[in-house]
């Protein structure tokens, strides 16, 4: 059983906070739903409450950036990406403010629905010139990321892990940098966000029958890449980005982009297909969607040329209650 | 320099033979925001010397981080006050009420409205008298908002002008941003809104009618001023007014935009005001007006 650390973000915010006195905090009535409420209580004036309203929410942390302080803005990705999409673009993206933008909740982590997955937003985020995108993908990555971000200039959008998260890595997130988890040659699975914990226990099990195997978890979705990843990539035979995501504009997509101009490995895309989707329990909709560790050990097995093991199905998968996340705020 | 009812009749001037010489231009704009833009350059804002080149340099590129690029703002000069517009295609009544205000090189509305150059005709941030690239409606009023929070919080002096225009009162995003700077109770923040009571599709009655405007504003917490807003004297007290009051204050000035050249108003009728590209009577028309303007 991995260390779970609890609200790591929550923490890093306020220690951020006693480090930089231009840090301010904008919150759209999600602040103690992206654990920014211990901030907010620490540094009460250096917390906005700019209410429900995300078109004027974005363009204010221009404004407040404009005028030299360090405005971050965390909330739920959808709400952090999706709805203010112009906004982020023309006076946040296109200027090249120094803005921190958060998005809690990623891909098929909430029984909250199609309102409250992103599926899009790294795609909306990376499509973006100027703009830096980065997912978190444990306990670790959430504790140094305000670090690790604190002297890029331009604007920043990460992808954030709330509640009880899993504590995978020592070594602090650098930005740029991807992290080699298993070190086999022949497939190597690419994962990202919430899926790096799954892609490690399997990884950890199948290299057993598979010493070739191995992991590399992608924080920095763009720029894409780094000399180790592209390495890496050059050696495989095989690689699968593992993503919970839309592939046509997540992960699958840049490492597709890089392997059209950098011929090599054959690419086996695991994320949400061209389909929207609904609410449920995480595994659930993992299944449902095809997302889940089965898709995985099936696409290494496929890899390795061996025929599956277990198919996955939604018929044969027992529909459970839903259990609201108790760690969390409003139970998403 | 020069007086303010001249400069607000530069300002037509400098655009007609914009609008002449392109055959296309926002003319209308210009006519109904004269007396606004040259009040508040010459008696209200505290703007400083202009720190833009006399003559503009060539564009050199969109920011990038930590390469802003050139900053329209720069013009505006390096006192407290700021003054924005919002509605970007207002941009050719600022680069004239720059040169009518000495702040740029006459020579430069022709020099500089060619590709590859400054005086873009919906302006962007990089645009001489220009802050943010609003061109997307509803969208200047926020950023200054979000710097009059900054200005607050780190006690910094002057005022924030935000010019808006009403089509902007249609936008959610417009109230989003009084809703916010209402909450925050902004002190250093000053609307002028340009109810000139057009849009692209004709006039704003048959297109979206905005009803009572002051009492919206009003509901909404602000101190409204409701003006004559081709009075010089009307809008001069309206904004120094403004500057006493400790809350959010909206000056909203009744324009006329066809106000100077004689052929507007038929166009106001028919609704086609919003952008001008001149027939050839309109042309000699405007051309026999601009002479004795």
């Amino acid at each position: 059983m991995k260390e779970v650390v609890s609200k790591p973000f929550a923490q890093a915010l306020k220690s951020h906070g006693s480090a930089n006195e231009k840090l301010v905090v904008v919150t759209n009535d999600l602040t103690a739903s992206c654990e920014a409420d211990l901030f907010a209580q620490s540094f009460p004036d250096r917390h906005i409450s700019a209410g429900m309203a995300e078109q004027a929410l974005i363009a204010t942390l221009s404004g407040l950036s404009d005028e030299g302080l360090y405005p971050l803005y965390p909330s739920f990705a959808v709400f952090a990406t999706r709805r203010p999409y112009e906004q982020i673009a023309l006076t946040i993206a296109y200027p090249a403010k120094k803005v921190r933008l958060f998005g809690f909740l990623p891909g098929l982590t909430t029984p909250g629905g199609v309102t409250h997955q992103a599926i899009d937003d790294l795609g909306l985020m990376t499509q973006l010139p100027n703009m830096t995108v980065l997912e978190a993908a444990d306990a670790t990555d959430m504790s140094t990321i305000l670090d690790a971000i604190k002297d890029i200039p331009g604007p920043i959008y990460a992808r954030g892990l709330r509640g009880e998260v899993p504590k995978l890595f020592k070594e602090p997130l650098i930005v740029g940098q991807s992290r080699d988890i298993f070190p086999g040659e022949q497939v190597v699975v690419l994962a990202t966000g919430s899926m790096v914990e799954i892609a490690f226990n399997e990884v950890e099990t199948l290299r057993n029958e598979f010493p070739e195997l191995g992991l590399i978890c992608i924080n920095t979705l763009k720029p894409f890449g780094d000399k180790n990843l592209f390495e890496r990539l050059k050696k495989a035979k095989i690689v699968i980005t593992y993503e919970n995501h839309l592939i046509s504009s997540g992960l699958a997509k840049a490492v597709a982009l890089y392997l059209a101009q950098n011929p090599g490995p054959k690419l086996m895309p695991i994320g949400i297909a061209d389909t929207f989707t609904h609410g449920g329990t995480q595994d659930y909709l993992f299944n449902f969607y095809g997302i889940g560790k089965r898709s995985l050990i099936n696409a290494i097995y496929k890899a390795f040329g061996k025929s599956s093991v277990n198919v996955e199905s939604n018929n044969d998968f027992n529909k459970s209650e839903i259990l609201l996340n108790k760690s969390v705020a409003e139970g998403l | 320099m020069m007086q303010t009812k001249d400069v607000a009749n530069e300002i037509r001037k400098h655009t007609a033979r914009w609008t002449i010489r392109a055959n296309g231009g926002y003319l209308a704009q210009a006519c109904g925001s004269a007396e606004i833009l040259s009040t508040l350059f010459n008696d209200v804002l505290d703007l400083g010397k202009s720190t833009g080149p006399f003559m503009p340099s060539e564009f050199i590129g969109v920011p990038k981080p930590g390469a802003p690029g050139t900053r329209g703002e720069s013009w505006l000069g390096n006192g407290p006050d700021l003054l924005v517009i919002s509605p970007a295609h207002y941009a050719t009544a600022m680069y004239s009420a720059l040169v009518a205000t000495g702040r740029m090189d006459e020579q430069a509305l022709i020099k500089c409205s060619k590709d590859g150059q400054l005086l873009e005709m919906i302006g962007a941030e990089h645009s001489p008298g220009m802050v943010v690239s609003s061109g997307s409606l509803a969208t200047a009023l926020s950023v200054c908002v979000g710097r009059a929070i900054a200005r607050q919080k780190l006690n910094k002096p002057g005022f924030i002008w935000v010019f808006l225009s009403d089509g902007e009162l249609q936008e959610g995003a417009t109230w989003e941003a009084l809703q916010l700077a209402k909450a925050m109770k902004l002190s250093n923040l000053k609307i002028v809104i340009d109810n000139n009571g057009m849009q692209v599709d004709g006039q704003m009655n048959n297109v979206m009618p905005l009803g009572a405007i002051e009492d919206k504003l009003r509901a909404f917490g602000c101190e409204v001023y409701d003006i004559d807003g081709h009075n010089l004297e009307e809008i001069n007290l309206a904004c120094k007014s403004a500057l006493q009051d400790d809350s959010l204050s909206v000056i909203l000035a009744r324009t006329k935009p066809w106000t100077g050249f004689s052929f507007l108003l038929d166009r106001w009728e028919n609704n086609k005001l919003h952008f001008i590209r001149l027939t050839e009577i309109e042309k000699e028309i405007l051309t026999k007006e601009l002479a004795v303007l």
